[in-house]
This record gives C-alpha cells, structure tokens and sequence, in this order.
C-alpha cells in the first residue's frame, strides 16, 4: 500500500519529470543538425 | 604477510610475480580484514570464501609455475551485487531477487577471473543502483554515508578489505562513492567494457566502472577489462604537466561551500606544479543536461521494470517505485527529443575538450552526507553519464570534519589513455594516502 509519506515522495517525483519533460520538449533540434554520436567515431 | 590487505593492485602484483607472496595469502589477509571491518562497515552482501579459497589455490600453484596470467593473478576485486555471477547470489539489492543465482558470469566477471582475480564476493547496492540506500557505512566516518550505488565496494576499497572492486555510473554512482570514501574511481567510455550480465538501470545511460586506490591500479584494472596495456601510460614523473579546463558557473553555484575551498586549494597546488589550468566555458545548452538525463533515465528505467513493477510493487522501495512510476508517464516524443540532445551534448562537449586534455571540476557536490538516509546528489557526474565520457576521481583533500574530497577529471570519448595520465599526474601532485583507513 502507498502511505502518505510514500504520496508525497510520488508526487515529487512527478513534478520533477513533468519539468523535465517540459524543458525537453522545448529542445528544437534543427532540420540541418547531424544526429551526432562521436562515441561511433572512435570504434 | 598479515598486513598484505594494505597493499595496492601493483604492489601486490609486483610481489606474486617476484614470488615473494602467493595468491592464497593476499585472500587470506584480505577476508581477516574483512571479518574484523566487516560488522561496523556493511559493505559485503554475499561472501564466498570457499569459491575464493578455491580460485587462490589455483592461481597460487600456476604462480609457483611461473604461469602468470595477467598483473591481476591473484588479486582480490570485490563485485558489485548487480553483475551477474555463476553459482554466487545476486541480490540487485532488491528483496525480490534475494535468493537470485544466475547461471553464468557477466562478461567483465569472466574476463577478471580469466585474467586471474579472485572474487571474494559480492558488495552492496542500492536497490536496483538507483537511490534506496545500502546498509554501507563510510569507513571514514561510520555516521556518514559511503554514497551509492556502488556503495560496498567504494568502502571496501577505502577500508583495505580488498584492493579493487567493480561498481556501475548511470548518474553518479562510481565518482561520487569513490569521492566520499577517498579512493580512485573510473568510469570508462559507455561502450569501452560489455555490459553484459549486468543488471540495467537505464541502457543508454549505464556504464561499467570499478574503484581502486591509486590511477596505476586504475589502468591494471582497465588493462584486464579491455585487454590493452595502460599502466604504462601512467609514469606521471614523466608525462608533461596536463592542460586542464576548469568549468566554474554550474559547478561553483552548486558545490557546498568545503568541497568548493577545497577544490580551488587543490586547483592552486596543481597550478603551482606547472599545470595548465584555463577556464573553459560551459555550453549555453547545459541547462537542459539534468532534465534530459532525467528523461532518458526514468523512461528506461520504467521499461525495464514495467513487468517486474506491476506484479511485485510492494517489494520496491520507494525511491525507485517514484521512478518507475514517473517513467511510465513520459511520452515518446520527450523521451526522443532527450536522446537527441545527448547526441547534442556530447558534440559540444567534444568542443570543450579540443584545446585541454581534461575538463577539470570536483568529483561531488558535497562531502559525504551525515546519516544514511540519503547518498548524494549525482548532478557533478551525470553529465559526463549522459554523453558517455570518460571520467576518473581522484582524492585531493579532507574537509575540516575529516572527510575525503575529489577532483573529477573528464577526457573525450576513447581518451582512457591520457585520462590515466592527467590524473596519475594530479595524484603526484596532491599526495592523498593511498593506505586503507581504519574506520
């Protein structure tokens, strides 16, 4: 069972992602940008 | 050779290969550590000093053989609870995997025993590595948390109750452990090591990584997880001073007031030793680096879990249980947006490092929290997590409460080799004991 305490770490918990999703799906990245992953580059 | 527990990865190695200490009495020496330090430190879930006995018996006849394996034959590396190992408990620090045996080894777990290492069990976790802590205490204060994930086997390097041991990064759950507990810990390039066997937390954003006392056992360890030589990459009495990026904004505003004095202290010190310390500026997107780590971490996360969550919700602790529970709610569409960012990220993290060898910040954003409720903010790492760089902590003080301090030194991706030079470099330099502590 979730008690109160556990409630209101939940609810933190989903302020934050819902920030977070927000501030991402703000990111435009643009039409002309490389999908960039140096990491491939250097196998 | 009682004391044998107080010798670092090179010496001991250094010692077997001369025959003047076989494998069986550095275990020895190490699980009579381990009993004595053992009930106030908490670091240990599983002990197997019978499969451990076993393994140095053998490796002891093959050195007397002169059949050497590796500069690991014979040393003990304590395992994280969330790698796989055959026939030997694998908890993940969860009550529903407490009777776990998996049936093969993680690949790293194979190819350290093939190299010769011998596992003297298995170290706490957090649950699932994510934030519901560990029993662990900080061998340098027992009041104090060791941080986590990898909360076992940063104690146990820093208390002498083994030599190395394996842990996981997905935020910041190597350097910051290694940073409270006064040790070496290295988190190498996302793809360098196999996570294979490994229990995920978040796919993209997981790293292997592994403590240590000092950077030359740094590169030993390296050296047996990837087959490549780097101890000799680290005779930092010859490598030139490094050009180090110093990145202040983000860093400084966060870092508690004793991690920041001690910091710029130990900024001063390698400055003073001819080091090149330039400011580098942090990219306009930073900003975005905690919310698309978030993102990236909780959808993961939450995929992982969804099965396992729905039917045994009651056996999560609730950190993770907020976690998953978050992840499920994120749309596909900010979780795609978050992994083009970090694509985003690692570009212009790549430009930071152009004209330095290593960006430079400190390894935690406090010392190690009094109590254990918590282990610690994860926000100095997780970006170098996120774009899946390599980093390495290195001890460079104590507060004035007597606490460990670190400096976090980050290389572009593959960059291990000069990674292990920089900071064997700053080690010299800072001089922190590389001895066990005795909590």
């Amino acid at each position: 069972m979730w008690g109160e305490e556990e409630a209101l770490l939940l609810r933190s918990d989903l302020e934050r992602i819902a920030q977070a999703v927000w501030e991402v799906e703000n990111f435009e990245p643009g039409v002309e940008e490389e999908p960039y992953n140096p990491l491939r580059r250097g196998e | 050779m009682e004391d044998a527990y107080r010798l670092t990865v090179a010496e001991a190695s250094r010692l077997i290969r001369d025959g003047r200490l076989t494998p069986i009495r550095l275990l020895e020496s190490v699980l009579g550590r381990i009993e004595e330090l053992e009930p106030r430190v908490e670091a240990w879930v599983t002990l197997d000093e019978e499969g451990a006995r076993a393994s140095a018996e053998v490796l002891t006849k093959e050195a007397e053989e002169g059949a050497l394996r590796s500069p690991v034959h014979g040393i003990p590396v304590g395992v994280k609870d969330i790698y796989f190992t055959g026939g030997l408990r694998t908890t993940m620090g969860s009550p529903i995997y407490a009777d776990y045996v998996p049936t093969f080894d993680a690949e790293t777990v194979r190819l350290l025993r093939e190299a010769g290492a011998v596992i003297p069990g298995k170290t706490e976790t957090t649950e699932f590595a994510y934030a519901d802590p560990a029993p662990t205490r900080n061998p340098w204060n027992l009041e104090h948390t060791p941080g986590g994930s990898s909360s076992g086997s940063a104690a146990a390097v820093a208390s002498g109750m083994c030599p190395s041991a394996l842990g996981s990064q997905t935020g910041g759950s190597v350097i910051r452990p290694a940073a409270f507990c006064g040790v070496v810990g290295m988190k190498p390039t996302y793809d360098l090591i196999s996570r294979g066997g490994v229990y995920p937390l978040s796919w993209s954003l997981d790293h292997v990584g592994f403590f240590t006392r000092t950077v030359e056992d740094a590169a030993i360890m390296l050296g047996a997880l990837t087959g490549r030589t780097f101890a000799g990459e680290t005779p930092s009495h010859e490598m030139r001073a490094p050009r180090l990026g110093l990145l202040r904004g983000f860093f400084q505003e966060r870092a508690h007031e004793a991690v920041w004095g001690g910091f710029e202290e130990a900024v001063e010190r390698l400055r003073d030793a001819g080091a090149d310390v330039v400011e580098a500026a942090l990219p306009d997107s930073f900003g975005l680096v905690t919310p698309a780590h978030r993102v990236i971490f909780a959808s993961e996360t939450a995929s992982i879990h969804q099965g396992l969550f729905g039917a045994r919700m009651e056996d999560y602790r609730p950190l993770i249980r907020g976690l998953i529970a978050s992840g499920l709610l994120v749309p596909a569409s900010a979780y795609l947006k978050a992994m083009r960012f970090k694509g985003r990220f690692a570009g212009e993290a790549e430009a930071l490092l152009r004209d330095v060898d290593c960006l430079l910040t400190p390894a935690s954003v406090t010392p190690a929290l009094r109590g254990l409720e918590s282990t610690g903010d994860a926000s100095f790492n997780s970006p170098w997590s996120l774009c899946g760089f390599p980093s390495i902590t290195v001890p460079s003080g104590l507060t004035a409460e007597g606490l460990p301090v670190g400096l976090q030194l980050v290389a572009g991706p593959y960059g291990e080799g000069g990674l292990l030079g920089a900071a064997g470099w700053c080690e010299e330099v800072l001089g922190f004991p590389k001895d066990p502590v005795d909590p």
